[in-house]
């Protein structure tokens, strides 16, 4: 078997005059956790749809583990997706949910009681589905997903309606499987939810890729190697830093950002023209930040489609 | 998606928003639903459909008169006409029958006419009055509402004013004028032994009858003014006798004989003489559209006259002999497909709210939840009222122009007939409206609430055909279908009888074809399967996930028992209610089995849901993520709809025989009667058990492929119970091919032919065809379903 892999590539679809996907390409690979984000209508979840075989795409392909959805012989055992919580007959009690759908990839019982185990819904496992919370709907997706142990998991909007211990326990958990080598791909239109969990990001804008980079990568693109700086003698400090060729802006009395070096470098070149200084600070840019500036330039540069589309 | 703009705080009352706001945001939140919008325009225009394709359907035509030489007593007359007969208009515009013996002469100013009746005898003929009647075929018996006595009338043209005071045969002395006029004499008949004296005086307009029982002692029975009468009018003894309906539903033409005794004629403008009498028979020849027993004669005996005549001097309602044909009855069907709509309409109104918990932002928009509910049923109300007068307006002139075109006969109405038609049919499908999103309130689900209320209204004319009497006319009274009475455009005959046009429309043709023994039956070719589906495994894994689905939902248990419980319970309500007093004619198995008929319906709501609740809830898409092959889904779901369905049919087709065995029997349908006990080892009854349950199995099967279409529960079930109950509902309002094309390739009639057992030669279609057209239904809409639910996105 090919490794754990989604490939999509250059996916077009449109709804009427809606354009949905606009050459979506991207690959999530094992081992780590893909987050994908984008503002809402910027095509991710049809993107998930077209992955699971719901939706076809006008153009592209989507592939997991070198194989069109509809060709895994049983797809809940390479692939688990968390796709909408709600999506059940909420007259049918958890553990059934689970039950049928086990039947249909040949598994047992006993793996749907590991799986209830495994979100923590053991309590409530025999309770009618419709009367579930959205946290507990949502930790029985999850056990949907984790049905057949796949290598695999796309999760649409995990941390919806969940509070804030469950969404720890979820990055946590995202984490142990990508530990385990499995391909994990969140979306979420909030960076901010992504920030801990994701090692990889695909920013995505109007159906297409604006940006695929490690989080490590986008980060200190964004930031630019922004240091702050405070000294009781801003303007000595601000010469010293001319000399050195660099320029400081003063911000406020006695704060300066310093832009273009390490904040080591600043600490060596304050220490030789020997500027006192209480606080030398580097300036990390949160993902939130990057992915506004990204989708601003998305915003601005509409027609300059795919100028930033591979990181 | 509502506007919400701050009401005006009315002052010292605490704040809430106005009934009006409620009923406006109500308003708004239908109107911006483009679907249910379409639904009113197509609700308009099937109801417009329908009703051209019932007026469409029905040509007039016949034959009266003696028959062709040489052709037997039974055969058809020989004067045969295209377009109806003529029909008398009476003096205020509606259809009359005025057809009569009259034995007259002129008399000029004020004049009293005075004449006793010793005898009053009559003969029904026994051919029925669509066959050309013969008064050497009669027996003895006297029409209840056969007439004798005087009359007055300015012309003996058809269709005049008069005044007549007449004995009758069993409702005693009557005055009578105008065709709709009638009031009592004394109480008590006229027998042999007690004659009775009769008596109209003319005193200028005035016309007074008087009634005694010894030509001394007078009393006045009643009194109108005819205006405009000429000096000279025509006044004379009339006898009179109308088609009879003891002896069969078509009715029998009558003759009735009188003795008039005592005869006098005083005039003060010129007295007539006794050899000025003149016999004059009215409106007898073929041309006229009311059956008579002979055109009636006259002759002396004595000092007495003997009178004898048939016809009816009475409103033209004529029982079904003129056709029915008013401008609003052809209506009903297209309503009822209308109403179809509409009910759908309505359920989802509600049902759509609690579907995805609006109803939750609903209310706390409009806490007051009584107002909620008001207002929807005012909106509900408002829509359907208008959409159903809509409708009707438009329906109504086109099917009076069709039918006419077609040389029917319509009734004339007025213009404020038509206006009550028109709103009359508004009220019924807002009323029907409002109650099925009541159901919809109840049930919070909407494959109930339109199964409910689809069935209520297809349910007389679906299980009337089975029952007899007294049943159907409760049927027809306690279900909502009596809201279609509103529809009725005719006077109220004075005999009473129930409108039998009505329910000749409803009686569906007993089926048609070949015999066909068990041994058509082809086995199944082994192997023949094999290839349909290639990966065995995956059909296995979608089989068992399909099932368990099915089994861990409590709502299949319980559709599947009321399936037996409704279907035995209504071939119960049949086999109690039926009473058979002739010999043959009924085929006990099909009444045993009844109970299908209605039945089929749950069967229908369980195939319907098993998917498109998967759409209700979003659920397909992890379905189809579980099971990517669409196909296999499909027919996973198929087989285990048809399997469960199969069981279920067993259960009930069994129950039903059982019933019929048991109860039928009490009904008159016993050997006594030539009529053998129903049993399963009787070759035809096993075919028709087993084709009743295979018949349940098709019709799932249809279903659950309408649903894979359409997606949606309540439009599902809508469109498949249109699709069973509206063709063969059709099939009785049109003629001749469209009718044997209907029964032939419709689901619902064209299946249930398997149900037969007797009479096969006379089926439109022989009973394993039959199951094969509504195969081929099924496998057709399994087949477009299976089409679109690989192409489509999920």
């Amino acid at each position: 078997m090919s490794d754990a892999t989604i490939e999509v590539t250059s996916l077009y679809k449109r709804f009427g005059s809606t354009v949905a996907l606009d050459g979506m390409t991207f690959t999530v690979m094992p081992g780590r956790v893909t987050g994908f984000v984008g503002p809402n209508g910027a095509g991710k979840s049809t993107t998930i749809r077209v992955i699971l075989g719901l939706d076809a795409p006008d153009e592209g392909r989507a592939l997991v583990s070198g194989l069109s959805y509809q060709h895994l012989r049983h797809p809940l055992r390479h692939v688990g997706a968390l796709i909408d919580a709600a999506a059940l007959q909420p007259s049918r009690s958890a553990r059934n949910h689970l039950l049928w759908m086990a039947h249909s990839q040949d598994l047992t019982a006993s793996r749907v009681d590991a799986v209830i185990e495994l979100v923590g819904l053991g309590s409530a496992a025999r309770r009618k589905a419709g009367g579930f919370s959205l946290g507990m709907r949502q930790r029985l997706g999850i056990a949907v997903a984790m049905l057949g142990d796949p290598q695999v998991l796309i999760m649409d909007e995990p941390f919806n309606g969940m509070d804030p211990e469950g969404i720890i326990w979820m990055r946590r958990f995202l984490r142990s499987l990508a530990g385990e080598g499995r391909a994990i791909l969140v979306s979420s239109h909030l960076m901010g939810e992504l920030q801990d969990a994701a090692d990889h990001v695909v920013v995505v804008g109007r159906g297409r890729v604006l940006a695929d980079a490690s989080v490590e990568e986008l980060v200190s693109r964004a930031s630019g190697d922004q240091v702050l700086l405070r000294t009781p003698a801003p303007a000595d400090a601000a010469m010293a830093l001319q000399r050195a060729g660099t320029a400081g802006t003063i911000i406020d009395g006695n704060t300066l950002s310093v832009s273009g070096l390490a904040a080591q470098r600043v600490v060596e070149i304050l220490g030789e023209a020997r500027v006192p200084f209480s606080e030398v600070t580097a300036q990390r840019a949160t993902l939130e930040d990057v992915y506004l500036q990204l989708t601003l330039g998305e915003a601005e540069f509409q027609a300059g489609a795919g100028r930033e589309a591979r990181g | 998606m509502t506007t919400t703009s701050a009401p005006p705080r009315p002052t010292g009352k605490p704040e809430r928003p106005g009934f009006k706001a409620v009923v406006r945001a109500e308003w708004t939140k239908f109107r911006t639903v483009r679907g249910w919008v379409v639904g009113l325009l197509v609700a308009t225009v099937l109801c417009a459909m329908f009703t051209f394709l019932v007026a469409n359907g029905s040509h007039e035509g016949g034959c009266t008169g003696p028959p062709p030489p040489g052709s037997g007593p039974n055969s058809p007359g020989s004067n045969c006409y295209t377009g109806h007969p003529f029909v008398p208009t009476g003096p205020d515009g509606e259809a009359v029958a005025d057809s009569y013996y009259f034995l007259n002469q002129a008399v000029t100013g004020n004049a009293t006419i005075t004449a006793q009746i010793s005898s009053l005898t009559g003969v029904i003929s026994t051919t029925p009055a669509n066959v050309a009647s013969s008064q050497t075929s009669t027996r003895p018996g006297l029409a209840a509402w056969a007439k004798a006595g005087i009359l007055l009338t300015p012309s003996t043209n058809q269709g005049s004013a008069y005044a007549a005071v007449t004995a009758t045969g069993s409702q005693g002395v009557r005055w009578q004028y105008d065709y709709t006029h009638d009031s009592p004499g004394l109480p008590g008949s006229m027998t042999d032994t007690s004659p009775r004296w009769l008596r109209l005086t003319r005193n200028g307009d005035a016309l007074t009858g008087y009634d005694s029982t010894n030509g001394t002692i007078w009393t006045q029975i009643g009194t109108t003014s005819l205006a405009g009468l000429p000096a000279t009018v025509t006044v004379g003894l009339f006898v009179t006798s109308p088609v009879s309906f003891q002896d069969s539903n078509s009715g029998s033409p009558t003759l009735a004989t009188a003795t008039f005794d005592h005869v006098s004629i005083e005039s003060h403008g010129g007295a007539g003489a006794s050899d000025a009498w003149r016999g004059q028979s009215i409106g007898n020849g073929s041309a006229s559209f009311y059956p008579t027993l002979g055109s009636g004669s006259y002759h002396r005996s004595g000092n007495a006259y003997v009178v004898s005549g048939s016809g009816d001097i009475a409103p033209g309602v004529g029982e079904g002999l003129l056709g029915a044909d008013t401008a609003a009855s052809i209506l009903p069907l297209g309503l009822i497909v209308g109403l179809i709509v509409m009910i759908v309409l309505a359920t989802m109104f509600i049902t759509t709210e609690y579907r995805r918990g609006l109803i939750r932002i609903t209310f706390t928009a409009t806490p007051n939840r009584g107002r909620v509910l008001a207002a929807k049923a005012v909106v509900i109300g408002a829509i359907a009222f208008v959409t159903g007068a809509v409708a009707a307006a438009a329906a109504v002139p086109l099917g009076e122009h069709i039918l006419t075109a077609n040389g029917n006969y319509v009734f004339p109405a007025g213009t404020l007939t038509e206006l009550r038609v028109i709103v009359g049919s508004g009220a019924v499908v807002a009323l029907t409206a409002v109650a099925v999103m009541a159901l919809g309130t109840i049930l919070r689900n909407s494959a109930g609430a339109v199964t409910a209320g689809i069935v209520v209204f297809a349910l007389p004319y679906v299980i009337g055909s089975f029952l007899s009497g007294s049943a159907v006319e409760w049927l027809y009274r306690l279900t909502p279908a009596a809201g279609f009475s509103v529809l009725q455009t005719l006077p109220h005959s004075h005999a009473g009888e129930l409108p039998v046009h009505l329910r000749e429309r409803v009686l569906p043709a007993r089926p048609v074809g070949r015999p066909c023994r068990p041994r058509c039956l082809r086995r199944a070719r082994p192997g023949r399967g094999r290839h349909l589906v290639a990966p065995q495994g995956r059909m296995i894994e979608a089989l068992h996930a399909e099932w368990t689905k099915l089994r861990t939902l409590a709502g299949t248990g319980w559709l599947l028992i009321g399936t037996v419980a409704l279907t035995v319970a209504v071939s119960a309500a049949v086999a109690a209610t039926i009473h058979v007093t002739a010999d043959g004619g009924q085929d006990p198995t099909k009444l045993s089995l009844a109970g299908i008929d209605l039945g089929q319906a749950v069967v229908v709501v369980f195939a319907v849901i098993t998917i498109s609740d998967e759409y209700g809830s979003g659920m397909i898409r992890v379905t189809l993520s579980a099971v990517p092959r669409r196909l296999i889904l499909l027919v996973a779901k198929a087989a285990n709809v048809a399997g469960l369905v199969l069981l279920a049919g067993l259960f009930g087709v069994a129950g039903c025989l059982a019933i019929g065995r048991l109860m039928l029997p009490s009904g008159g349908l016993n050997p006594a009667h030539g009529y053998a006990l129903v049993s399963i080892g009787d070759g035809s009854t096993l075919r028709a058990a087993v084709g009743s349950v295979i018949y349940l199995v098709l019709i799932a099967l249809l279903s659950l492929g309408v649903a894979t279409v359409i997606r949606d529960t309540a439009v599902s079930i809508g469109a498949v119970l249109g699709l069973l109950f509206i063709p063969p509902i059709l099939a009785q309002a049109v003629s001749d091919p469209l009718r044997q094309h209907l029964l032939q390739l419709a689901p619902m009639p064209a299946g249930l032919a398997s149900q037969a057992t007797t009479n096969l030669g006379s089926l439109p279609i022989a009973p394993w065809a039959g199951l094969g057209v509504l195969a081929a239904w099924a496998i057709a809409s399994l087949l477009i379903g299976g089409l679109l639910l690989r192409r489509r996105d999920a």
